[in-house]
């Protein structure tokens, strides 16, 4: 093999994202034990300027890949790593918090020209500062910290000026910080950033459709949960529509919370008749949210099957479960002894739990043929 | 990246110069102009959070014109009974026995400052302490505290409450401009017309008889923002002052404070 060029594997590497790069490098740890496996078990044999020669181009890449993303080399570090990601998270929100009680604090010593100047100023500001810390930290925990708090000085931006000149609330407000959070998180792949731009954006969505669908005032857009699920379905088909290759975690984040505001609703919608612009019974809406419920936490226990993503299929499986709960609560909590609740529930789980075990067998038997076929 | 970055910057400012083009065209015109005093206007209390705020925002206090001699309907609601045209220019389907999914909906309503509603409160609140005494004197039986409410409220209504009430309704600002330029024939006086949340009021299946009554949440200028050159004029929060807060409304309906004095002891309230 040929002496790698350090400059080819770097311009090779750029440009990937820190998943992408965390993935290589789990991919070469695990090349690494299984080669020294099969060495051991003599069934590959590799002389030894072949061994060097691999051995150098993986030392390479994952030098470059530490230098450009900061990934994780070892399992330590990982953990590490992943304790560094809470603690940037708390520390997001403190900043956050403290940005706003300084505001709060001092904001009426300030004159109105200060006051809007200081408004104005203080995401750019957090946004320099943002990009600046960028450029010297790889790993990107402290640039996403600031970029927080440009995205919270935003929100006091609007919210102070909204104050100061006495202007009428608008939903229109939530659409400017929907725009402003998602491009700040993805130029700093926050995810913190994303779920607050979906927040902001399913509340937008929902308040401009209470006042065009139901005519009703925007600030009551809470009454009516079914405003939230025509938004969530949207986020969540998003990265099937289009795929987030700049930053493939983004995927998650689309799915968990566009499932979290569908099943809330429609979970609250299965025990509230009363909240829903469908004209019928309160019942018969109850009942019909209720299966609406079981029927698309099975559709997405099949869409992770099939699409072999173990999130949805977790997802699928937790909301499930709250509906099946929460219904059992809801017939035999107050006519049934506790003992035969408790027992019902357990024999349900225990019912579930061989369905899934099926599901499971099914999928590694599907798969098992497939590598069947593409094997000669 | 870069591309991303100056989306962000020119977003931040073309979002900031809306905000301030919108403030800027409120107050080009004035649509209406009145002085109001601390009984309209209530500073925040300083107690929590509020401690903290260095901010000083002054909450517009209102109440609804009763109808009928029922002292009660001033006081306890929000309810407010408009005639036929106004309430249907609102579009509420009027559907009986529903407490919850009741419309709620923008609209304008009108407001009388200190005028014939307020004089009509104040003569029933008089008739009322009268009527408590009578009933004390022909009973056998004494109720102190019955009476002692009834002249408080008085008091309160003469020297402290707001007097400021919402006197008519509807959706569109043409109607109640028409229907004020007829009440200004009728009774002179100060009147302002501003935004609010108007909510469809509950109707009894029982109740045969058609209602025209709506429901007040909010008004959309429900607070005012006071400046840093008037903040000294209340170093002590605590203290329950007395002023005069000059108050114009822009052509948003948006409000914002001309100018304030205290009074505590020379100016005469209007």
């Amino acid at each position: 093999m040929k002496a790698i060029d350090k400059d080819t594997l770097l311009a090779k590497n750029s440009g990937v994202s820190k998943v992408v790069a965390q993935a290589r490098v789990n991919q070469i740890r695990a090349f690494e034990a299984e080669r020294a496996l099969l060495q051991e078990r003599g069934l590959l044999l590799l002389d030894e300027t072949q061994q060097r020669d691999i051995l150098t181009y993986h030392q390479q890449v994952l030098r470059d890949l530490q230098q450009q993303q900061d990934v994780d080399l070892t399992e330590r570090a990982r953990h590490l790593s992943l304790g560094t990601q809470i603690v940037a998270f708390l520390g997001a929100i403190a900043f956050a918090a403290s940005v706003f009680f300084l505001f709060y604090q001092y904001w009426g010593l300030f004159s109105l020209l200060q006051q809007v100047c200081l408004l104005v100023a203080a995401p750019l500001v957090a946004l320099a500062a943002a990009c600046w810390v960028k450029q010297r930290d790889a790993s990107g925990y402290y640039a996403r910290l600031v970029a927080t708090v440009s995205f919270v000085c935003f929100v006091l931006n609007l919210v102070m000026l909204g104050t100061v000149f006495n202007i009428i609330p608008s939903p229109n407000a939530f659409a400017a910080y929907a725009i402003y959070a998602f491009l700040l998180a993805y130029l700093f792949s926050g995810r913190l950033l994303l779920v607050a731009a979906l927040g902001c954006s399913f509340t937008f969505i929902a308040a401009k459709t209470t006042h065009w669908v139901g005519g009703i005032y925007w600030i009551y857009l809470w009454e009516y949960p079914e405003h939230f699920l025509l938004p969530a379905v949207l986020f969540f088909a998003l990265p099937f529509l289009k795929p987030q290759r700049q930053c493939p975690e983004f995927k998650s984040i689309y799915h968990i919370v566009s499932v979290c505001a569908f099943f809330f609703a429609v979970l609250i919608l299965s025990h509230w008749g009363h909240g829903s612009y469908l004209r019928w019974d309160a019942n018969i809406i109850e009942g019909f949210y209720q299966l609406i419920g079981f029927a698309a936490s099975a559709g997405l226990i099949v869409l992770g099957l099939r699409q072999q993503d173990s999130l949805l299929m977790l997802l699928g499986n937790i909301c499930f479960a709250i509906s099946l709960c929460s219904k059992f609560f809801d017939w035999w909590w107050d006519w049934m002894p506790k003992s035969l609740f408790f027992l019902v529930m357990g024999l349900t789980m225990l019912l579930m739990m061989m369905v899934f075990k099926r599901l499971r067998q099914w999928q590694q038997l599907s798969i098992t043929r497939q590598e069947r076929e593409v094997a000669p | 990246m870069r591309r991303l970055l100056w989306m962000a910057i020119i977003f931040l400012l073309l979002v900031n110069l809306v905000v301030l083009g919108h403030s800027f065209y409120n107050r080009q015109q004035a649509e209406a102009r009145i002085t109001l005093s601390e009984r309209e206007l209530s500073l925040p209390g300083n107690y929590g959070f509020n401690k903290e705020n260095s901010d000083l925002t002054l909450a517009l206090s209102w109440s609804v014109a009763g109808n009928g001699d029922d002292i009660s309907h001033f006081t306890y609601n929000h309810r407010l009974n408009l005639s036929p045209g106004h309430y249907a220019s609102f579009g509420f389907g009027g559907a009986c026995g529903q407490r919850r999914n009741r419309s709620v909906t923008d609209g304008y309503v009108l407001l009388e400052f200190n005028g014939a509603v307020y004089q009509r409160h104040l003569e029933l609140a008089k008739k009322h302490l009268e009527q408590m005494q009578g009933e004390e004197a022909a009973s056998a039986e004494k109720d102190e505290y019955k009476i002692k409410h009834a002249r408080e409220q008085l008091i309160s209504l003469e020297q402290q409450e707001s007097r400021l009430y919402v006197v008519d309704a509807a959706a569109s600002k043409v109607l109640l401009q028409a229907a004020l330029a007829q009440r200004l024939r009728d009774s002179p006086g100060e009147y302002l017309i501003l935004p609010a949340i108007i909510r469809e009021s509950y109707r009894d299946c029982d109740n045969k008889e058609e209602v025209h009554s709506v429901y007040l949440d909010k008004l959309f200028a429900q607070r005012i923002y006071v400046p840093r050159e008037y903040h000294s004029l209340f170093v002590d929060r605590n203290h329950k002052h007395r002023f005069l807060a000059d108050i114009t409304f822009g052509q948003l309906g948006e409000p914002w404070l001309e100018s304030l004095q205290i009074c505590d002891k020379q100016c005469v309230q209007p």
